[in-house]
């Protein structure tokens, strides 16, 4: 078996160590011998996107956010098209503000996002959510929980499935302690860490996805040796948990 | 005149500094807040007292820099005020001269935070500022050096009799150059083609976003570069180091200036280090030292405090070094990397806020080691001991290498008694004072 894993902008999104989370996705496929290949989508080079198997969108600063709108308006239909289509996407941060309808800039105004999905994310005039986080996802995963560090100005306001519902920290918004969402194998998620090496059942999950859209009958993973992973997981769990 | 409130403040500061002494709390900010709290202008006196105030601001390099500063003028006169502990935001400052005992000073040195230079320049006018870089730091909490970059700007722009001495050699302090102040430039005309490490290298120009071209490279987004759009680049620099020949544990360094060229040993390793003595290098030359003054000194700089200190435990060598982002960490490992030497590395990553509490910038940082057969043991600790243990086996390092244990005493304890011929000893901020203390007992008591 064989997957490509698209990383969108990796010279422009990569704010928060989001970069270990392609890595994670690697590893993981490599590690039980699937063949992986990892495939940037730039500024300079566009390999075609319905190639891709697992798609991943990082954050960057303002300006770079701005750069990326730019450029990617020509291709959002196309990954539009694909979200539909039940491809798998992790979009993490000012990524996963990028593909709603709106997000803000530097100095707090409103300005439109992709619009590939309908959530927007909005100044509020209230101050950055900074903190540890832990969620209870409401993807059907074991162990059922996230964890991670969350870092936003904005607040993302959705009808979506969230990702999960905040155990600890503040997600989404200040009102309705969800935090990302879920759309088909679509995920946005404010969670830095980086998520997936911290949370390696959400990158199984990707993976799982991604192998049954291209290969139909694959029913689980083979289980890896995630001492540490699960070290690091619990005892993040025991530091911050409540 | 005799300003009473200020006064006050003094002795308020140096009455806390005493009870701090009782309670037996190192509390270096403390004084210098209290002091603010009765007289905010109380920095004021800073700059009345000194001759001359000299500021090292930029991301990297700052207590390092400030330390070899203080020594290579210290060789001329004993009468500088200093923050030499790094506490350096306002009230540290502050501290420094609640702490001072003499009447007048011939320099003032600063080590300035980035982001505190603005509050500090009200009340005092450095003559000299030195920039040296800017990086992400991992208490980069709005993901952007944009803004801090922008402030420390507008804040010079405010301070046009100061001399700027900048390292053109990163595109974002190069920007300074555009100030109308008097203006020194260094720089390493070096091509060192490392590993690039894309999240730490910068590929568009601060001023109009085009794209830069590299014609060579040092590390990070230092090199020689070029926009391809609006022509923004690295000029000549007025001081430059022109070679470099790493030694075991020192390094052989050329600085080039004029029609001048120096060849000198400095006790330290490490490219950054190549930094902070050129840097320390132009500023000396600007207050007229001479060439033979300032090497002389550099050649027998020994620094403690847990920057890059080494000391002897059984025939072996330890050596604890603070890492506290990722070019740090990144240029860290770098350093290991070229040592031939046998070694076990200990990690100690901590949380606190000083530290950064989002620890993913360790994911930010290049941190395989070269040479990995001469490596025996990672001991990861420090509260998130299992967060650099998992970024270490991500780096491929085999498994039972990776020694786990949150105590860093025990792990100290462990791993000294390592078969090698050195322990890096790499603490995170909060951790760097105990870490150090901690072997210095055990080496003493041996
Ligand atoms: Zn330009």
């Amino acid at each position: 078996m064989e997957l490509n894993i698209y990383h969108l902008y990796p010279e422009h999104l990569n704010l928060y160590g989001d970069l270990g989370n392609v890595n994670c996705l690697k590893r993981r496929c490599l590690e039980r011998g699937i063949e992986v290949n990892v495939v940037n989508f730039t500024d300079d080079e566009k390999p075609d996107l319905n190639d891709g198997d697992i798609f991943f969108i990082g954050g960057g600063s303002d300006r770079a956010q701005q750069l990326v709108y730019k450029d990617f308006l020509q291709y959002k239909d196309v990954l539009k098209e694909l979200i539909e289509e039940g491809r798998a996407v992790l979009a993490v941060c000012g990524g996963y503000q990028l593909l709603g309808t709106s997000f803000i800039d530097k100095q707090g105004n409103n300005i439109p996002g992709l619009s590939i999905l309908d959530y927007e994310s909005k100044y509020t005039g209230d101050k950055r959510i900074i903190g540890n986080i832990i969620i209870e996802t409401t993807l059907n995963l074991e162990p059922n929980k996230l964890v991670g560090f969350e870092n936003h100005g904005a607040r993302t306001y959705s009808k979506y499935q969230p990702l999960g519902n905040v155990l600890v920290g503040r997600g989404n918004n200040d009102d309705d302690m969800k935090e990302g969402i879920v759309y088909k194998n679509y995920i946005g998620t404010y969670l830095h860490g980086p998520v997936l090496p911290k949370n390696p059942h959400l990158a199984d999950h990707l993976i799982l996805q991604a192998l049954r859209n291209k290969y139909g009958d694959v029913e689980s993973l083979e289980p890896l040796d995630d001492e540490i992973e699960n070290k690091a997981y619990e005892k993040f769990i025991k530091l911050y948990g409540k | 005149m005799v300003n009473v409130r200020s006064m006050i403040a003094l002795y308020a500061g140096k009455f806390s500094k005493q009870v701090l002494k009782l309670i037996n709390s190192s509390g270096t900010a403390l004084p210098g807040k209290l002091a603010l709290r009765i007289d905010n202008n109380f920095l004021d006196n800073i700059e009345e007292k000194c001759d001359t105030v000299i500021m090292v601001t930029g991301t990297n390099g700052k207590t390092t820099t400030n330390n070899l500063l203080n020594h290579v003028i210290g060789t001329r006169t004993d009468k500088i005020l200093s923050n030499l502990k790094g506490a350096n935001m306002i009230q540290g400052i502050a501290t420094t001269y609640v702490n001072n005992t003499k009447d007048h000073y011939d320099y003032g040195i600063f080590e300035v935070d980035e982001g505190t230079l603005r509050s500090v320049t009200r009340y005092v006018k450095p003559d000299y500022i030195l920039v040296s870089n800017f990086f992400r730091d991992q208490l980069d909490r709005f993901g952007e050096i944009d803004n801090l970059v922008e402030d420390v700007y507008t804040t010079i722009e405010k301070l046009p009799e100061s001399t700027l001495i900048l390292n053109v050699d990163d595109p974002l302090v190069n920007k300074f150059t555009q100030l109308p102040n008097k203006i020194i430039k260094f720089g390493l005309d070096l091509d060192l083609d490392e590993v690039q490490n894309s999240s730490l290298s910068m590929k568009n120009c601060p001023l109009c976003e085009g794209k830069l071209q590299y014609s060579s490279h040092v590390y990070g987004h230092f090199g020689n570069y070029e926009c391809d759009k609006c022509g923004f680049k690295r000029p000549n620099p007025d001081f430059v180091v022109s070679n470099l020949e790493e030694k075991a544990s020192s390094q052989m360094i050329t600085i080039d200036y004029g029609d001048e060229e120096l060849v000198f040993e400095y006790p330290y390793t490490g490219i950054y280090n190549a930094y902070n003595v050129l840097g320390v290098f132009t500023v000396c030359k600007q207050l007229g030292l001479s060439d033979d003054e300032i090497v002389s000194a550099m050649g027998d700089f020994s620094f403690h405090l847990g920057r890059m200190e080494e000391m002897e435990y059984k025939g072996k060598i330890i050596k604890v070094i603070l890492t506290k982002n990722p070019i740090g960490l990144t240029q860290v490992i770098n350093m290991i990397s070229n040592d031939e030497r046998s070694k076990t590395v200990v990690h100690i990553l901590n949380d606190n806020p000083a530290d950064g509490e989002d620890i993913s910038w360790i994911w930010d940082a290049y941190t395989i080691c070269e040479r990995e057969e001469t490596v025996l043991h990672y001991y990861c600790s420090g509260i998130r001991a299992e967060d650099i243990a998992l970024k270490k086996k991500y780096d491929n390092v085999p498994l039972d290498k990776i020694k786990i244990n949150d105590n860093f005493k025990e792990i100290i304890d462990t791993a000294i008694e390592d078969d090698v011929e050195i322990v890096y000893v790499l603490p995170t901020y909060t951790a760097v004072f105990e870490t150090r203390d901690y072997i210095e007992n055990v080496v003493k008591s041996n």
